[in-house]
């Protein structure tokens, strides 16, 4: 290995022994365990141990939902709504000849028919009214701009 | 589709909770022994029982217990993945922002300066020369101890040492006893 420090060997024997330990008590039968018992630690202290941890681990997990649910909750906020605002065909056909009414003061080539809004039929009314609407020729609520 | 076959092969989160609440003397004894070997500085074996128990007990994607899986196995695999996520100083976004949040009981988070690199290297070094202190006296088991570091196989650690497998299992045993007892929280230099 070059360089002036080996790079993290001894930790690297050290994580070997480890594993090798842990791997020792999980092949170990119950008898073995138990009487494997750390000196410095009884079983109820490792019982209390144990519950602590469980405790403290369903905590973190409720905590971990709560915050992923308000994480949710703030991206829906910050999402752009669209609410959908039901406009009758009348309404239209009014909001319609009022826009053509007030270009036609600027625009004469604006038809007749046009102009007075008349033996227009209702499903054109509806294609007419959303071309316009997303022209932007109606106010953000949808009034003549 | 899949909710039937899952619950074949994975225990039910209400299962998981009704095994760990009638968790025995022997699995009790087990958690800690190998939450304390795999514990190290920054990382004590109560923040490893606690990050692990948070992982298999959370709703939102838990770790998976499968059915043919005893606890001692399954709970090793997953305190096994967090110390190797520690050690490589790896952090899903989420627990990030949890942890920006304080949020997460547990700090997952490890120093990587060049600083705080060398003092684990230097405490590694004072750990390990502890560790080979404690058999002195005992050149059977300070053999295996060096040669478990070193990476032997059991194959080779008897032809090593010149002990049968049943000899090495009970040298083993000694050098894990004696280790629990001086490093009661896994690798730290104060133990």
């Amino acid at each position: 290995m070059g360089g002036c420090l080996m790079p993290r060997k001894t930790q690297e024997e050290l994580d070997r022994l480890a594993q090798a330990l842990a791997e020792e008590l999980l092949d170990a039968s119950d008898e073995e365990i138990l009487a494997y018992l750390d000196a410095n630690c009884s079983l109820a202290e490792m019982r209390a141990k144990i519950e602590h941890a469980m405790e403290a681990g369903i905590r973190a997990a409720k905590k971990a939902k709560l915050f992923n649910a308000r994480r949710e909750l703030d991206a829906a906020k910050e999402a752009p709504t669209r609410t959908a605002t039901v406009i009758s065909i009348e309404e239209k056909r009014k909001r319609l000849q009022k826009t053509i009414s007030d270009a036609n003061s600027k625009d004469s080539r604006i038809t007749l028919a046009a102009r007075e809004g008349k033996g227009v039929p209702d499903e054109d009314i509806d294609g007419l009214f959303d071309d316009a609407n997303d022209l932007g020729l109606f106010g953000p609520d949808g009034e003549d701009s | 589709m899949d909710a039937a076959a899952s619950s074949v092969e994975y225990y039910l989160p209400e299962e998981v909770l009704e095994r760990l609440n009638a968790i025995s003397d022997a699995d009790v004894a087990r958690l800690v022994g190998i939450s304390r070997r795999l514990a190290r500085s920054g990382l004590s074996s109560d923040d490893l029982l606690q990050e692990t128990f948070k992982r298999v007990l959370e709703t939102e994607k838990p770790r998976r217990w499968p059915r043919d899986l005893d606890l001692g196995p399954f709970f090793f695999g997953v305190m096994h993945s967090i110390v190797s996520t520690y050690c490589k100083g790896l952090a899903t976004k989420a627990q990030v922002r949890e942890r920006e949040l304080h949020l997460a009981e547990v700090s997952l988070s490890r120093d990587f300066s060049f600083e705080a690199e060398l003092a684990d290297e230097a405490e590694a070094d004072h750990i390990r020369a502890t560790m080979v202190a404690l058999f002195d006296g005992d050149s059977e088991a300070k053999d295996v101890l060096e040669g478990i570091m070193d990476g032997w196989t059991g194959q080779e650690l008897c032809e090593l040492c010149d002990v049968s497998k049943e000899q090495l299992a009970t040298i083993k045993r000694r050098v894990n006893r004696r280790i629990g007892k001086a490093f009661p929280d896994g690798w730290v230099s104060n133990a």
